[in-house]
């Protein structure tokens, strides 16, 4: 009975938005701004074609397949984070922050070896036009994994005091949405710089 | 000692400033400079020339007119860390952070129209390299400067995010916003790499992306701090006042 009545109550509530409102329009914005990076990156592809398919072959799918598959976990460990935490399980939760974070820096780490394999090949941003894009695309995709790697490590500290009674935690749910974006850009900018020809 | 109450005509006589900001700042940078768009980075040093000698006039009545409008930007400045203050304490660290950002990009735009009126005077008394490097420095002075920027927004995003009041002075998407616009500007760094492209000086990204937002936010800013001068002013009334 209470089952049910609780069901109806759900079914009544008022649609939410995970986090705070206001992530989902930086959500919105910073979607919108890659977005146009990959449209002046195809126009610009359109136009060079044959230096971008070149300096395509260069670049190592096997490592932007591995860079995808650790941002993956990553952000699955944070989404089930936020379900452990509204569970009023905050120690899990707490440990699948850290546990994405490291996957975070697994990112960081391979994505340093392959700029240094990149520069040790005498590649760099002013070599062509592609790798002006690879490097920008990829670099400005990485200031958001480092921002995202702060926030975690903030909430990790702050989970630490966190009340586990105390309902959905939105900074953690942001945290989070920001997070899948950040993962939804990589899968973008590794299908445009290493895999469509 | 009871100190005086505060006057709140005072405050939103600095708000609406913006109009000053907006109609002198543009008018006089964007629309009398010929900044709309810019002359590209790639134009070699006789190009650049040409379009001092071409405009010169013109330059020199916008940037006048420009940094009349720039200063205006520190008034608008410091009526945010005043707003910020009824959130955060007084003398709170972040709202003192963004009154120094707030004069740091003041001097930017100062320096930045003086460089490009000392190029536009004179001109033809110059040799073309120097009126290049005049030119190149404004430049950037303008755009790799965007840190004090950059820093003013997080703060004010800080502090009206840690507004305890039901409804906040600042709605949450605005302090959204103001970390979107500073996150443009981590690519102003690319500015002094590339001549041509979208991170050019007059790039898609480097001029009509970052510096369109930031208008925006800008205007966005006065609109929700004109409608938290009557929120505080009734808080005072009711004897609610931090």
């Amino acid at each position: 009975m209470s089952r049910s009545l609780l069901t109806a109550a759900q079914r009544k509530a008022p649609p939410r938005l995970p986090g705070h409102s206001g992530v989902w329009v930086f959500v919105c914005a910073d979607t919108a701004l890659f977005s146009l990076l990959f449209v002046v990156f195809s126009l610009g592809r359109g136009e060079a074609s044959e230096v971008y398919r070149s300096s395509q072959g260069s670049l190592d799918i096997t490592i932007g397949m591995l860079n995808t598959v650790i941002l993956i976990v990553s952000s699955w460990l944070l989404a089930v984070s936020v379900e452990q935490s509204r569970l009023g399980r905050v120690s899990r939760a707490r440990q699948l922050i850290l546990g994405a974070a490291l996957f975070g820096i697994l990112f960081v780490v391979s994505k340093g070896i392959e700029y240094a394999g990149k520069f040790a090949s005498g590649v760099s941003m002013l070599s062509n036009e592609f790798f002006m894009y690879y490097f920008v695309l990829t670099g400005l995709h990485l200031l958001h994994v480092l921002a995202g790697l702060i926030v975690m490590t903030v909430l990790w500290s702050l989970s630490r005091v966190r009340r586990p009674e105390a309902g959905p935690w939105l900074a953690l749910e942001s945290a989070a949405t920001f997070w899948h974006m950040v993962d939804l850009l990589w899968i973008l900018i590794f299908a445009l710089l290493y895999l469509i020809r | 000692m009871k100190p005086n109450p505060t006057n709140y005509l005072i405050w939103r006589i600095a708000a609406w400033s913006i109009l000053v900001y907006y109609t002198f700042g543009l008018g006089g940078f964007a629309w009398l400079a010929g900044n709309f768009p810019p002359a590209p980075e790639y134009l070699n040093a006789q190009q650049i020339t040409q379009h001092y000698l071409d405009h010169g006039f013109a330059i020199r009545v916008g940037m006048v007119i420009a940094l009349i409008g720039n200063a205006m930007y520190l008034v608008i400045s410091s009526l945010a860390s005043q707003v910020m203050q009824r959130i955060e304490g007084r003398g709170g660290l972040l709202s003192q952070i963004e009154i120094l950002g707030g004069i740091a990009t003041v001097v930017v735009g100062m320096v930045s129209f003086v460089a490009w009126m000392t190029a536009s005077f004179r001109t033809e008394a110059r040799t073309p390299e120097v009126i290049q490097a005049l030119n190149d420095f404004g430049w950037m002075f303008f755009n790799l400067t965007f840190m004090v920027t950059l820093l003013q927004q997080v703060a004010m995003g800080i502090v009206f995010l840690c507004d305890k009041r039901p409804v906040p002075l600042m709605p949450q998407w605005f302090c959204y916003l103001g970390f979107f616009s500073g996150s443009i500007f981590l690519a102003l760094p690319l500015q002094p790499f590339f001549l041509d492209g979208p991170f050019a000086w007059h790039g898609i990204i480097s001029f009509w992306t970052s510096l369109g937002v930031y208008f925006v936010w800008v205007g966005l800013l006065i609109f929700f701090l004109i409608k938290a001068i009557s929120r505080l002013e009734e808080e005072e009334k009711r004897g609610q006042h931090v």
